[in-house]
């Protein structure tokens, strides 16, 4: 989408033209839901921060200075919305002390490629503290110090919940090859479990029945 | 901002998950939510014009309710004399006149009470039928709030005195004593004030000096004829303990849950039949409903929603008495109350998933004024302080109630006990 084009969205949008207000969401629904994501525990989440995220962009979009990126303003409230969650969660927490965690060695980590989904599929199942931290930390690139201000913690807890997130991860991805190759991130409907009694039972019925 | 350190898992998160846009497909279903956001917008300012409108209410109300209340006790004064304002220009002439004429003026009166009001004038004029008129007026109201109960304002009539003898009326809550003796005799010594004050059956103390009355709540007859007596004081502060088991149902009652609520309550009398009541309880509100039950606009509506929600209850109450006979009485009360939420959780099931979502929001809710209160109370006396209170009520919410923006109706009945702390010696 061209500047000018994306210039004349906006306008749509300040005036609470529906139909701009849907093109921008389209345009932009990718970006902001793959933020959501990487905050988000599942899918559901996502979605409803995203929407939170997006309601105060059309809401505040006013205000929005046309000389900055709007991709970089619209990341930063999807980030902002998703820690505000976060924070309203944060009975949910582990805030564990630098004490208690250390840091994780990976030099033996190989050097390899995981799909998307797979990376998503193992940072959502990350304690939300250390997926918050780890976000934070590794992919948007803030201090610990910062994480800290964000997120109401000490520099320690942040780090502590890093080094706990790395670790997980690490063998999450060790264990990589086991993880089923359906398993997503984005689904909409993820297998928990399935009994193999249930399984055989329905089975056996199908083929009484039949 | 950080200097990107070389820590491989990071990379490999940073370097895997930057290029998100390209695996997410577009939903409709999440425009559809998005929309509906959208168009609940005015309906918020709505509900924020209704507030404002229903707080502005209260505050008239209140207004009104004082208001009535003042008027209420200086038309009391009125009933307690027939001609105040005649009376206390004249009580104010007399005073005047016995400053300028040393002889007309004979004594003082002084009434002690735990206040030590004291009279400021004696007067009697022979020439006159008003022969002693004494007004004492106690000291500022601060004063006479701190001990409401001996106040008085008693008026002693002789049977041949003229009706149009009295007191002055000055204020008369809880702070101004105000005695005022007729007699029709030409002379007014000190046997007629002593036998006056004799008659009513308290502690004097006749002296060559002023005459004190060491207690101030007086009633009496004197020679079989009027005694009026007015300020006998009820308990204006009654404070209450309540328990309740309550029901709670988004939308109805029909699938209500039991929940459970404590609190403390404080009551102020503002008159014989009306009084304010606020406080605080604490409540745990358990309550479940289908997703769509719900106000708020979730991307992905749940088939139902359970949430068990800690909240503080602070009421604001107008009660009106209706019936009183003996110990038992009854009240109607309505007003608003303010929830704030301390702690909601909330666990989501789906249609088509067995994914359970739990969610928990903290401190996040207040609804200021958010709650219309009904109840009626019956209270049984157990003693002068103490009664006991059963509180059948209902609760009904006028904005949607947390994070879920519940419809969350309440109903149950509170049992407790009440202290009038403050409570009068009544003869």
């Amino acid at each position: 989408m061209g500047e000018a084009e994306l210039q004349n969205l906006i306008a749509g949008c300040i005036k609470q033209q529906r139909l701009d207000q849907k093109m921008l969401y389209k345009t932009f629904y990718g970006f902001a839901m793959g933020i959501c994501l990487r905050y988000a525990g599942n899918r559901y989440e996502a979605a409803e921060i995203m929407n939170q995220g997006f309601f105060k962009v059309f809401s505040h979009l006013d205000k929005f200075d046309n000389g900055k990126p709007f991709k970089a303003w619209l990341g930063r409230i999807m980030m902002n919305t998703s820690i505000d969650y976060y924070r309203n969660n944060l009975k949910m927490m582990y805030n564990d002390d630098i004490d208690e965690a250390a840091e994780v060695a990976n030099d033996d980590m190989p050097d390899r490629k995981l799909r998307y989904d797979d990376l998503l599929a193992m940072i959502q199942q990350l304690p939300h503290a250390y997926r918050t931290v780890f976000n934070l930390y590794a992919i948007e690139g803030y201090t610990h110090d910062e994480i800290g201000e964000l997120l109401g913690i000490t520099s320690g807890t942040s780090k502590s919940n890093l080094f706990k997130a790395r670790d997980k991860l690490k063998k999450m991805i060790a264990d990589a090859d086991n993880l089923p190759g359906q398993y997503s991130g984005t689904a909409y409907t993820p297998i928990v479990a399935i009994s193999t009694a249930n399984l055989k039972v329905t089975f056996l019925g199908n083929g009484i029945i039949r | 901002m950080k200097k990107q350190d070389s820590n491989k898992i990071d990379k490999i998160f940073s370097d895997g998950l930057s290029d998100a846009e390209n695996h997410i497909a577009f939903h409709d279903a999440d425009w559809d939510a998005m929309e509906k956001m959208l168009d609940e917008r005015p309906a918020r300012r709505g509900v924020v014009r209704r507030l404002t409108i229903i707080a502005g209410s209260i505050a008239a109300m209140l207004i009104l309710a004082l208001g009535w209340f003042y008027l209420g006790n200086n038309d009391k004064g009125t009933k307690n004399n027939k001609k105040p304002d005649l009376i206390t220009k004249t009580g104010q002439q007399q005073a005047t006149r016995s400053k300028t004429d040393d002889t007309t003026t004979n004594r003082g009166v002084q009434l002690q009470g735990s206040k030590g009001l004291e009279t400021d004038n004696a007067r009697m004029k022979n020439e006159e039928p008003l022969l002693a008129e004494t007004a004492a007026k106690g000291k500022s109201k601060k004063q006479a709030g701190s001990n409401v109960n001996k106040d008085a304002i008693y008026t002693a009539n002789h049977p041949k005195s003229k009706p149009e003898t009295g007191i002055s009326n000055g204020d008369k809550k809880d702070s101004d004593l105000i005695a005022s003796a007729n007699t029709n005799t030409n002379t007014r010594d000190r046997n007629a004030d002593s036998n006056l004050i004799a008659s009513a059956n308290n502690k004097v103390d006749i002296s060559d000096g002023p005459v004190k009355i060491n207690q101030t709540t007086l009633i009496n007859d004197i020679g079989g004829r009027l005694i009026c007596l007015t300020g006998v004081s009820k308990p204006r502060f009654a404070l209450s303990i309540l328990a309740a088991p309550d029901v709670n149902g988004v939308g109805s009652f029909n699938n209500g849950r039991v929940g459970t609520s404590a609190g403390v309550m404080l009551s102020y009398r503002i008159s014989n039949k009306w009084s304010v009541t606020t406080g605080v309880s604490y409540a745990v509100k358990p309550y479940a409903a289908n997703g769509d039950q719900y106000k708020r606009q979730w991307a992905y509506m749940p088939a139902t929603v359970a949430a068990n929600c800690n909240v503080l209850d602070v009421p604001l109450n107008i009660n009106y008495q209706i019936y009183s006979k003996g110990k038992n009485s009854f009240s109607a009360g309505t007003g608003l109350s303010s929830y704030f939420m301390l702690s909601e959780k909330y666990t989501y099931t789906y249609a088509n998933t067995t994914d359970v979502r739990k969610m928990t929001v903290t401190n996040q809710n207040q609804h200021i004024f958010g709650v219309a209160n009904i109840n009626v109370s019956y209270q049984r006396q157990i003693n002068s302080k103490f009664n006991l209170i059963v509180q059948p009520y209902l609760k009904l919410p006028l904005t949607e109630i947390g994070f879920s923006q519940a419809d969350l109706k309440t109903t149950g009945v509170a049992v407790g006990v009440g202290w009038n702390f403050n409570t009068g010696k009544p003869k």
